[in-house]
């Protein structure tokens, strides 16, 4: 059965990845430092605006980021009419006029009226420090922020659309057209020069003896001024320019020499968009093909990532894996109810499954990106969910007792949880500082430390279980032994990743920047769980503590290692600041709180029956 | 014999370890949290750098302190009988590893000096200004062949301190000095004491910045015992005009800056690049190529993020920069550090430790 499985989604796999043509959702754009599909751009957008992927339409069905990108294209007011924006702090709402709504949801029209009858709000709010700003000024300022970015994309191609009827056969004769097909400002400024001599033609012309074609070409002519209005929209960059540089389609219409290579970039872009507006998707995709490839021989373009990126982004991989891991815990809770040996096998097979995704998903992401596994927080979180699974299952494979299902299922489905509201924050595929941007130091010691994290939630979790079992069968020593043991062993591991994942980061920061050590609230993170395990095993080899205060001390791990992970990040102190919402410090909050009182009631209720 | 064996158990106990790590792990808890507040470096000299941390009145070890506890209580840990056994081994060789790197960690910690050297595009320097220590520098320029130094470092610099050196004809005695300060005009000119830029400057002391090294320390000092020169001056780190003064018919420049270090060789920038990520302003790399001048031969040099130039025990990294109109100037920061080969060392000795003991708790477990 698994071959099979594995065969359906390899195909699937291989087919989109290498198969010839291009659709309109790859079309290479620019943006925060990096080639990305138009699809990657348009799902950043939306969830940067709408907090989803996808729009959800009032009659159930669901609105694809990228045709939302294309809608705003071409019917920009229509669109300022969708409600997009979420705004969930009723506080933020209130302040800018905008009346109660249960989905938080408003659009452009009422937002930028909401600024405009509070124009002293924003500028007092500009003028602040940083540092003063409460979280509602910093709501209100990524609102007027969100406003300006989409006004910046639905009017970024504005000029590439076919909104201009040019009928008069002189004129048409004239500029060497044969078909009726309206046409765009980018049209006439591509032909600018034969344009020009309609327009001193008209100029040279007295009023009164103006003929049809005329008063069509003063029409155009008043028709481009007011179109120019839009020039300031110039963050959709699809034009490559040479030298790592990309323009928007409004930056080639400033009067500058174009290069034929761009002229017809922008001419295929016209067409593109010509069938777009006409409900032409296959001949809007031939167009595409026809751009990536030229891109593709002028630049050298990556376009086999552009597909990859587009395929990653479309399947979703993280949420099968994530099923997998919830059918693997349900049937492993059955098999333990009604005893049974191949639900077990079921659960031990799903899991694999899952973690088999679980490892595509990462390996995408490493070719898309071109770097190792983890470089950034929320790519930290996927590994380490990883690393748990890989360890709880190897545990699984040796003892088949479905301890280790418990951990990697639990830990899995958690970390998977805690990854997506990660990547609902916005781009998960970012470009890295210069310090970070070493694929050596990248591979060895954030890999190293994260596989330590990951190493010590198991052994943490493996102290949950110790506990949990002493209670309910004190009696079963065999059993009690054997996990304590684990545990025991885990520590050990988790000592030795985080151990040199720490002496790694230290040698990393001294061949970079000159020092091995600093106290910089990261490392001291690091260094906190490297501690927290020698204390343990110290207590544990002086006697001072028996196996059920270890497997309490060791279960705590779990709170350093969230932390050290996530809590550091909070003093946004030193180098390693990633950046974070105020969301984090509550659930690292109630994830302490959580995990304390679970703990320590055990260790009360273990202490208590004897 | 027996009580020395004795001694060492009891002060080579694993008990007295778990204590210092828990001990440990608070410092580092507090330590990390204050950073928010007080900044990285105030951090580090309270909670790790120094011996004790004083609440109040009360002194707490700190972070040197505990550290140097851990270590002696390793140390014991090699006069335990059997520690060679083949059981052993692999812990103690862990062990040895933690302490060489305990003992990098001191060397480092009392040796090593950094700073940073700062150069323009097209300029040369051959001394690197520490972050965060200060020195007060007279320098008598009425040789037209040389000029002569006289530096006090910053220890000296302590409020009612008298400085004095024999080829200097007057003694400077200091009023105040402030770890950070800003430099604020009078409204009235200042009586005829108040001599340079006292006359229409006060230095007034503000808070440390979170930062320490952006800080701008001042002085405010009285010359006495001079010819005619007897008055109140100010200095500050990065005034813009020089201090000078003029007696027993030598003329003198007086600074204060940041603790320069002076290296046998000189550094001259020829060009610094920086590329950043397309369309971003994230930077994607920098790098400086710079003439290294020793003994009059240039030797070219390109020091780049993550690729250091290392030369004659020092080394150097590219650090930050400096972009002001068209003129750039790197900023490379600059370690002289005596234990930097014992993380290394004692890296690869652990490494060798845990996986001997690995293997043989795996060979163990097999043969029984």
């Amino acid at each position: 059965m698994t071959n099979k499985t594995f065969g359906i989604i390899g195909f699937i796999i291989f087919s989109s990845i290498f198969c010839e043509d291009f659709t309109y959702k790859e079309l290479p754009v620019l943006q925060s430092g990096r080639i990305k599909p138009l699809d990657t751009y348009s799902k950043n957008s939306l969830l940067q605006f709408y907090g989803k992927k996808s729009i959800k339409l009032d009659d159930g069905n669901s609105l694809s980021s990228i045709d939302w990108l294309f809608e705003s294209f071409i019917n920009p007011n229509e669109e300022f009419e969708r409600e997009i924006f979420n705004i969930r702090n009723p506080e933020v709402a209130f302040s800018l006029g905008l009346g109660k709504n249960d989905d938080h949801r408003y659009n452009f029209t009422q937002i930028i009226d909401g600024f405009r009858d509070n124009k002293d709000l924003l500028e007092v709010l500009k003028k602040k420090e940083e540092n003063n700003q409460t979280l509602v000024d910093k709501q209100i300022i990524e609102i007027y922020n969100n406003i300006l970015s989409f006004d910046q994309i639905s009017h970024g191609v504005y000029c590439l659309l076919p909104l201009i009827n040019l009928s008069n056969e002189v004129n048409r004769e004239f500029m060497g057209l044969d078909s009726s097909e309206s046409l765009s400002y980018s049209y006439f400024m591509r032909n600018i020069d034969r344009f020009r001599f309609l327009l001193q033609n008209l100029l040279d012309t007295d009023e009164n003896d103006w003929n049809e074609s005329h008063l069509e070409i003063s029409k155009i002519a008043f028709q481009l001024e007011s179109m120019t209005q839009f020039h300031y929209a110039q963050s959709i960059k699809i034009i490559p320019g040479g030298d790592n540089e990309w323009f928007s389609p409004w930056e080639m219409m400033d009067g500058r020499e174009l290069t034929q290579f761009q002229y017809e970039i922008l001419e295929l872009y016209e067409k593109l968009f010509y069938y777009y507006v006409n409900d032409d998707i296959l001949s809007v995709n031939k167009y595409a093909d026809l751009i990536i490839t030229k891109i593709d021989n002028n630049y050298n373009l990556e376009t086999s990532l552009l597909s990859l990126e587009t395929f990653y982004n479309k399947i979703n991989i993280f949420l099968f894996s994530m099923i997998f891991y919830i059918v693997g815990f349900f049937s492993m809770c059955i098999g333990w109810m009604i005893f049974n040996k191949y639900l077990h096998i079921f659960s031990f097979l799903s899991m694999i499954l899952g973690f088999f995704i679980h490892g595509i998903g990462i390996i995408f992401r490493m070719i898309i990106m071109q770097r190792p596994p983890v470089s950034t927080l929320y790519e930290s979180i996927v590994f380490v969910g990883f690393i748990l699974v890989m360890f709880a299952l190897i545990f699984e494979y040796f003892r088949k007792d479905s301890l280790g299902i418990l951990i990697a299922s639990v830990g899995g489905i958690f970390l998977h949880f805690v990854g997506f509201k990660y990547a609902a924050d916005g781009d998960t595929l970012g470009v890295l500082m210069a310090v970070l941007n070493s694929n050596f130091w990248l591979a060895t010691h954030v890999t190293t430390i994260t596989t330590g994290y990951g190493v010590s939630l198991v052994a943490g979790l493996m102290g949950h279980i110790y506990l949990v079992v002493n209670l309910i069968k004190p009696k079963n020593k065999v059993l009690l032994n054997k996990i304590f043991n684990n545990a025991y062993g885990l520590t050990l591991m988790g000592l030795f990743f985080t151990m040199f994942g720490t002496i790694l980061g230290g040698i990393w920061a001294d061949q970079s920047w000159g020092r091995f050590w600093g106290w910089d609230p990261k490392e001291n993170g690091a260094l906190l769980i490297v501690l927290w395990h020698l204390m343990m095993l110290h207590l544990r080899v002086s006697g001072i503590v028996g196996k059920v205060g270890y497997a309490y001390g060791i279960s705590l791990v779990n709170i350093i290692v969230a932390l050290a992970w996530f809590g550091v990040n909070l003093l946004n102190v030193g180098l390693h600041s990633y950046g974070f919402t105020d969301n984090v410090a509550m659930n690292l909050f109630l994830f302490i709180l959580v995990e304390l009182l679970f703990t320590s009631s055990l260790l009360y209720l273990i202490k208590r029956k004897r | 014999m027996y009580s020395f064996k004795k001694y060492i158990t009891i002060v080579g106990s694993p008990k007295i370890f778990a204590y210092t790590v828990i001990w440990m792990i608070v410092l580092v808890f507090i330590g990390t949290i204050v950073q928010k507040d007080i900044g990285l470096y105030s951090a580090q000299m309270q909670y790790f750098s120094s011996w004790f941390k004083w609440v109040w009145f009360l002194p707490f070890p700190s972070g040197k302190l505990t550290m140097l506890i851990m270590f002696i209580n390793l140390s014991c840990y090699f006069f335990r009988p059997g520690i060679l056994f083949k059981n052993k081994l692999g812990i103690s060789i862990t062990h040895f590893g933690v302490i060489l790197m305990l003992l990098g960690g001191g060397l480092t910690s009392f040796f090593s000096n950094d700073g940073s050297i700062v150069i323009d595009e097209g300029e040369k320097s051959n001394f690197y200004e520490n972050y965060y220590n200060k020195e007060f520098a007279i320098v008598d320029t009425s040789n037209p062949d040389f000029d002569r130094f006289v530096i006090f470092d910053d220890p000296l610099l302590r409020i009612n301190n008298v400085l004095s050196e024999e080829t200097i004809p007057f003694d400077i005695e200091i009023l105040d000095y402030f770890i950070n300060c800003k430099p604020i005009a009078r409204i009235y000119e200042g009586g005829n004491e108040f001599k340079g830029m006292a006359k229409n400057f006060i230095l007034q002391e503000i808070l440390s910045e979170k930062e320490y090294e952006k800080n701008i320390s001042g002085i405010i000092y009285k010359i006495i015992n001079s010819e005619s020169s007897d008055g109140i001056y100010i200095n500050y780190i990065g005034q813009p005009i020089t201090q000078t003064l003029t007696d027993s018919n030598k003329d003198y420049m007086l600074f204060l800056r940041r603790q320069r270090t002076y290296l046998p060789f000189e550094l001259e920038l020829v060009n610094f690049e920086k590329v950043m990520h397309p369309g971003t302003n994230i930077a994607k790399s920098y790098s400086s190529l710079v003439n290294l001048i020793e003994d009059s031969v240039p030797r070219k040099i390109l020091i780049s993020m993550n690729e250091p130039l290392r030369h004659r025990g020092y080394t150097f990294y590219q650090a930050s920069f400096i972009e002001e109109g068209f003129k750039q100037t790197t900023v490379l920061a600059t370690v002289k550090n005596q234990g930097r080969l014992f993380p290394y060392i004692s890296t690869i000795i652990m490494c060798i430790g845990i996986l001997y003991h690995m293997l043989f708790m795996i060979f163990r477990r097999k043969s029984l």
